[in-house]
């Protein structure tokens, strides 16, 4: 084979795209997110200031972590259930060594152990919808009850009196900035690197892509799957302690729904939920609209509950927008609801 | 006299708002050498905006409470802007913050938390915003006042109702069921507190077995959780009964012995709270609200119409 035909039988990208609808597939998030800015930077006072803007962001940081990890997991055709109470179990932990002293001890388990705990359970996750076999979502929602059922049972009562060394994490500056939202960003740009640049993020596609092509080109798909969890759980225990340490306090209640929004977030920013595909940057656009969108009705002193009703829409605005797109890149090949909820619960 | 001045208009305009006493408009002066001068409600310079945080309008009581404050905002000419924590800490900070970034005068907070509130009172301690709690007291940072029934006397009280009923039973152990709250939520946490602390108290923590469960503030989980506690009863008291009935010193009928009764099959009784206390079982109630007590519902719906 000459160079030439080498050359082309690996260069076998699809050629840029130059349409109208290309584009707004590839770059209609921003559109969208900055519309939306702009809508409540009009009706409602007070939206448009510096001090808003970093106050969204870092409202934005702990659900934004939470957001990449659910992107890992069902960029893999996953779904992790159990990430409201990973950061329950990690924050409380972290609470509890956060009362003590500064010593080197404290502090190394106070920031460290949260991490380690959310890894440790999502290994366990990991392990069961790899090679235990069962069903993501079967696992994860079973681990939901039973990670927080442990922690409420371990330590009902809420964990406060944190000592200052520690909440110096969640609510101290660098600069104009929130040290939560420089966390976030440095997540993002890992995670982004992690999956774009390495091996294992192409992997992590493939798997999610087309699970059986990946198994016969030789990926280790249950290791992938594993891995994933696991990464999803870390960063669940990060999420508790920024959360944690901007509280100052602890509860066994914590995050508590935190897996829908994290879900939405992922669909809204564009990622599919019959995996495959998604980008950390979108799923942070993704994010930040939902809590620009909440900030944004809260401002306007709109009702809790139509808050919540307008939230449920944008969700399922996202989830339809993802199947139509399923279906033209498909070829009317219909992909259905019932076709993801059947991914998530079969193996 | 500025600062007296501004805590005095808080003070009013927060009792006017929870407690449904005063009426508005009225612009006269305030003469505080004469007798019930508190009651003379303040008439601000300006319009004020207040910030009231819930911890869940999902629930009746605070649904209640949200209707009382703002048929008393309307009525006052106070605009409110309100949010709900959802239980959670976390959204209730996060509320916060965007309720002082719309430059409010006033927060009303009922904190989500006894103890995990403080990120949000700081931060209103912060931005200079007085703070009026209501309904919860949480601990942490500063404030102005606080309007509400204080929650652990709540506890205390239904703790002296328990020990009450165990002088008055004349026995040595009492059963009972414990129906709770929310695991971990605060109006549950800070009751149980003031139940426990008062039966040690009178040192007759020990004499009463409880059988603890959580009913989320849900009473078709109260009810399914007293039903299945009372089935566990039911089938106990039933291998009692068959145990005794094989019990060769029991005397049989006919055998000079007390005629047995007939009982009815365990299965068929689906006791639920009510049938309970047909059973003899005593039921104690704590901080509920009827239905016909809700504003703009029951018997005089006019009355307490909220438009």
């Amino acid at each position: 084979m000459t160079d030439k035909a080498e050359e082309m039988a690996i260069d076998r990208r699809p050629p840029p795209r130059h349409s109208l609808g290309a584009a707004l597939q590839d770059y209609g998030i921003y559109i969208v997110l900055v519309l939306i800015a702009l809508f409540f930077s009009l009706v409602a006072p007070g939206f448009a200031s510096p001090t808003n803007f970093l106050l969204v962001l870092l409202q934005v940081s702990v659900m934004g972590i939470i957001s990449i990890a659910m992107l890992f997991v069902i960029l893999t055709r996953g779904i992790d259930l159990s990430v409201g109470s990973i950061l329950a179990i990690a924050g409380m932990f972290s609470g509890l060594m956060a009362r003590e002293d500064p010593t080197a001890v404290n502090v190394v388990l106070a920031f460290g152990l949260p991490v380690f705990l959310g890894l440790v359970c999502g290994l366990f996750n990991g392990y069961l919808a790899s090679w235990g076999g069962l069903p993501p979502l079967i696992v994860t929602l079973g681990t939901m009850y039973a990670y927080r059922g442990f922690i409420v049972w371990y330590h009902v009562d809420p964990v406060y009196r944190l000592q200052p060394w520690y909440r110096v994490l969640g609510q101290e500056k660098i600069g104009p900035i929130p040290i939560p939202v420089i966390i976030l960003v440095l997540v993002a740009i890992v995670a982004s690197v992690v999956l774009n640049r390495t091996p294992f993020g192409r992997q992590v596609y493939a798997v999610g892509g087309n699970e059986d092509a990946a198994r016969a080109s030789g990926i280790n798909v249950n290791l992938v799957k594993l891995a994933v969890y696991a990464i999803s759980g870390a960063l669940c225990g990060l999420a508790g302690l920024v959360f944690t340490s901007r509280l100052g306090a602890a509860q066994s209640i914590s995050g508590e729904g935190f897996e829908l929004i994290a879900i939405a977030s992922v669909v809204v920013g564009g990622a599919s939920l019959f995996g495959g595909r998604g980008a950390v940057g979108k799923t942070l656009v993704g994010a930040l609209i939902m809590q620009i969108v909440q900030s944004g009705l809260v401002m306007l002193d709109v009702p809790s509950p139509i808050q919540q009703a307008t939230l449920g829409f944008i969700i399922i605005a996202a989830v339809f927008i993802d199947l139509r797109v399923q279906n033209r890149k498909a070829g009317g090949h219909v992909r259905s609801v019932r076709g993801l909820l059947s991914g998530w619960v079969s193996k | 006299m500025k600062g007296l001045k501004q805590v005095f208009g808080i003070l009013s305009l927060t009792g006017g708002l929870l407690l449904g006493g005063l009426a508005a408009g009225q612009a006269a002066p305030v003469d505080v050498t004469k007798d019930g001068w508190w009651l003379t409600p303040y008439k601000a310079s300006k319009q004020w905006t207040i910030g009231v945080s819930y911890t869940d309008v999902s629930i009746s009581y605070i649904a209640a409470l949200q209707r009382a404050v703002q048929s008393k905002a309307k009525e006052m000419g106070v605009k409110i802007i309100e949010v709900d924590a959802k239980n959670d800490t976390n959204i209730e900070l996060a509320n916060v913050e965007n309720l002082l970034q719309q430059h409010i005068d006033l927060l009303l907070l009922e904190g989500a938390s006894l103890k995990a509130s403080v990120a949000s009172i700081e931060a209103a301690n912060k931005a200079n915003v007085p703070v009026v709690h209501f309904n919860i007291l949480a601990e942490g940072g500063q404030y102005v006042t606080f309007v509400g029934s204080n929650q652990l006397e709540s506890g205390q009280l239904m703790g002296k109702k328990i020990v009450e009923l165990y002088k008055s039973a004349g026995k040595d152990k009492l059963k009972g069921i414990y129906m709770r709250g929310i695991a971990g939520y605060i109006t549950d946490e800070v009751r149980n507190q003031g139940v426990k602390d008062t039966l040690k108290e009178a040192g007759i923590a020990d004499k009463i077995e409880w059988t603890e469960q959580y009913a989320d503030f849900s009473r078709a989980k109260a009810q399914s959780v007293a039903e299945s506690i009372l089935r566990q009863v039911d089938r106990l008291r039933l291998h009692h009964r068959q145990r005794r009935r094989h019990d060769p010193r029991r005397p049989r009928r006919g055998e000079g012995g007390r005629p047995r009764r007939q009982d009815p099959p365990a299965q068929q009784r689906r006791r639920s709270p009510r049938d309970a206390r047909r059973h003899q079982g005593r039921r104690h109630r704590f901080d509920r609200v009827p239905e016909r007590r809700r504003p703009g519902a029951g018997r005089h719906p006019r009355r307490n119409h909220v438009p």
